[in-house]
């Protein structure tokens, strides 16, 4: 199965995917990373909110809800060919 | 003095472990950031504590602790985290305390706390929410890779805390040389390797309405009701309060007293005025009469203090239960419009309580420019909750509709001065960047002592200021002084806001008390029409900040954006004054 690489700001709700990298500047790095938000963590992607509004996650055992721009520079491999999993299915 | 300083990540429940060591109670809440100033308290060492020669400490020595406010680096990114990475200078020795369902997470401020060479030990606090998590740590090992003692607790109820205490000489410095953050990552990972177990755990009920509280649709559908059952509980609570406790208390027993002291002190004398005020037609009217026994002390206890406890009271339930961050969520993009981003709404929120703390609380903010702005918001545009219960008494006997009126118009402000402050303030408002955490079912002893807390500040801080308030009111109306100043402010009151000239007095001693100050409306000469009550309670609230505000508003902004805020405030409630003159 092949991997595609997303943005987190681009994932559907409730699809899971492993971090690949985090495309911003250093201020905003230092601060995810502290928080846990690292390369090689697995992250379920919950909601969006409309008009470029905050993007909610569930990382480990704990949500986090960052700014649009930001969620645009989280980089996620997610699993390809596959349908986002269904509510019934998170 | 000894210190021990707790530090941790936000929302690991140091506050608590605080409360469990010292006894003092501090406000502990369900969100990141409810501590944003150190708290400070004292401890006896216990004396059967073994081997405390090898300690810093001696046995029944008083030691200072201090609750620091969470951070997740000593790199800090808000006011609220300077005072943390502040704090750890004084530090004889640290607890760390960590959230044990987010062990990897933690260990990172950790990793750097082992780097200061400060005595340290560690709280495994939340231990009794790993097990439905399925997360299982074993504690041995991590002691044992950590080179600091390692103990289990569940603050809220207690548990750990001797075991804790009993550590003491065993706080040990952690021997590890300053690094880089991948080699403190390295390490994290090899010891949540050894020491952590994760297990599959099923997703359950209250996990789901996490999830549905903060997507759009669902999300919206929650908040609404969710305020919705606020205000109502709010009103039903208090007004019934009022209605069958307190309004029964006041005439029943407190007025009959009151009618023996007023035919001792012979009604006109200058000391029944001051003490019983004004008798209206022949008897004391505990809201015109403004004396100091009758008005000074009804308006603050029967009339405010019953709102002030139901506004807690649902204010600390979804504190504690973690709603208020979603609220945040779903309101960032709104917020961003007037210069702040979701975050906001919690100093807002508490601004519905009382302002000084909202105030605060806006250290939660990451620059001066979202700290001014919501400073300048709160201040104008959020009523306190002594001030909203003298709204529903007063006016919402009028009618609903006039308190609809006087809410619409302070939102519209708060909103249009929002998003005129964003369009002409230089800078931008930083993005969301949020923890937002899990529900909590509220533990009921710990809510009520934070509750009981918030009451009792309302007491100490308000019942002396209304006392001499309506003292003072008193001694400038017999010396005439209201008369004289009404006189140069008379165009204004008379003209631009339709006022009769002596509504000056109550407006400007809104200084003091607004609650006091909204209560004067009704023993002006002129009894105001409706709609002259409605402007005159809207400037009122709006107009200046009351004395307690403008006093950490000073600290908070610093002289000169406090003055920019005050005139701003002074601007903006005339204005909004007039509009509503004109168009009622």
């Amino acid at each position: 199965m092949s991997k595609t690489r997303k943005r987190l700001a681009d994932m559907a709700d409730g699809e899971v995917g492993v971090i690949a990298g985090l495309d911003g500047g250093r201020g905003m790095v230092t601060r995810l990373h502290a928080m846990g938000v690292r390369p090689g963590k697995r992250i379920r992607k919950i909601s969006r909110q409309p008009l470029r509004g905050p993007v909610a996650f569930e990382i480990d055992n704990f949500c986090v809800a960052i700014g649009h721009g930001m969620a645009g520079r989280v980089i996620v491999n997610c699993r390809s060919g596959r349908r986002a999993p269904t509510k019934s299915e998170i | 003095m000894n210190s021990i300083v707790l530090m941790g990540n936000p929302n690991v429940g140091k506050s608590v472990v605080f409360y469990r060591l010292t006894g003092v109670h501090v406000i502990a809440s369900n969100y990141p950031g409810t501590t944003v100033a150190y708290t400070k308290g004292y401890m006896q060492i216990p004396g059967d504590i073994d081997g405390l020669e090898m300690s810093p400490f001696a046995p029944g020595e008083k030691v200072e602790i201090i609750d620091a406010p969470g951070t997740y680096t000593l790199e800090p990114t808000s006011k609220a985290e300077e005072v943390a990475v502040e704090m750890l200078k004084s530090a004889g020795m640290i607890i760390n305390i960590i959230d044990s369902t987010n062990l990897e997470r933690n260990l990172y401020l950790t990793m750097q706390l082992l780097e200061t060479g400060v005595p340290m030990m560690i709280a495994l606090n939340l231990w009794d929410e790993t097990k439905h998590r399925g997360v299982s740590i074993d504690v041995d090992k991590l002691e044992a890779l950590l080179g600091v003692p390692v103990v289990p607790t569940v603050a809220v109820t207690g548990e750990g805390i001797r075991e804790l205490l009993s550590r003491i000489p065993n706080a040990a410095p952690g021997k590890r040389r300053v690094r880089f953050a991948a080699q403190r990552w390295a390490e994290i990972g090899t010891l949540i390797r050894e020491a952590q177990t994760l297990t599959h755990h099923h997703h359950t009920l209250i996990e789901r309405l996490e999830d549905l509280s903060v997507r759009p649709v669902s999300g919206l559908a929650i908040a609404g009701a969710v305020i919705y059952l606020y205000f109502k509980a709010v009103r039903w609570i208090g007004e019934g309060l009022i209605g069958y406790v307190m309004e029964p208390f006041f005439e029943n027993i407190y007025a009959p007293l009151l009618d023996k002291l007023s035919a001792v002190l012979h009604p006109g004398s200058m000391i029944h005025g001051i003490l019983i005020g004004n008798l209206v037609d022949g008897k004391i009217d505990f809201v015109e009469s403004f004396g100091m026994l009758s008005t000074g002390i009804f308006v603050p206890v029967a009339m405010v203090l019953p709102y002030i406890f139901a506004f807690y009271l649902l204010l600390s339930f979804l504190e504690d239960f973690g709603y208020l961050p979603r609220l945040a969520v779903l309101l960032d993009t709104l917020l961003h419009r007037i210069g702040l981003h979701g975050y906001a709404i919690i100093p807002n929120m508490l601004g519905l309580g009382c302002n000084v703390p909202a105030i605060m609380a806006t250290r939660i903010l990451e620059s001066r420019r979202e700290r001014f702005i919501a400073c300048t918001l709160i201040s104008i545009g959020v009523p306190c909750a002594a001030l909203q219960a003298m709204i529903f008494g007063l006016v919402g006997e009028r009618g609903g509709q006039y308190v609809a009126v006087i809410y619409a118009t302070m939102f519209m402000t708060w909103l249009i001065l929002g998003l005129v402050l964003n369009q002409v303030m230089k800078g931008f408002s930083p993005e969301l960047i949020l923890e937002i955490p899990s529900y909590r079912v509220p533990n009921l002893p710990i809510l009520m002592k934070k509750v009981w807390a918030r009451v009792r500040g309302f007491l100490r801080e308000a019942l002396p200021v209304i006392l001499a308030g309506v003292f003072v009111v008193n001694i400038l109306y017999s010396l005439g002084l209201f008369g004289i100043l009404a006189g140069f402010t008379a165009p204004v009151m008379e003209k631009l806001l339709g006022l009769p000239r002596d509504a000056i007095a109550p407006i400007l001693i809104g200084f003091l008390r607004k609650d006091m100050a909204l209560g004067m409306l009704e023993t002006l000469d002129t009894p105001l029409s409706v709609k002259q009550l409605v402007v005159a309670s809207t400037v009122l609230a709006m107009f200046f900040p009351c004395i307690a505000t403008f006093t950490v508003l000073l600290r908070e902004l610093g002289v000169k954006d406090m003055l920019k805020a005050t005139l701003i405030m002074v601007t903006v409630s005339l204005a909004a004054g007039s509009i509503l003159n004109l168009i009622l």
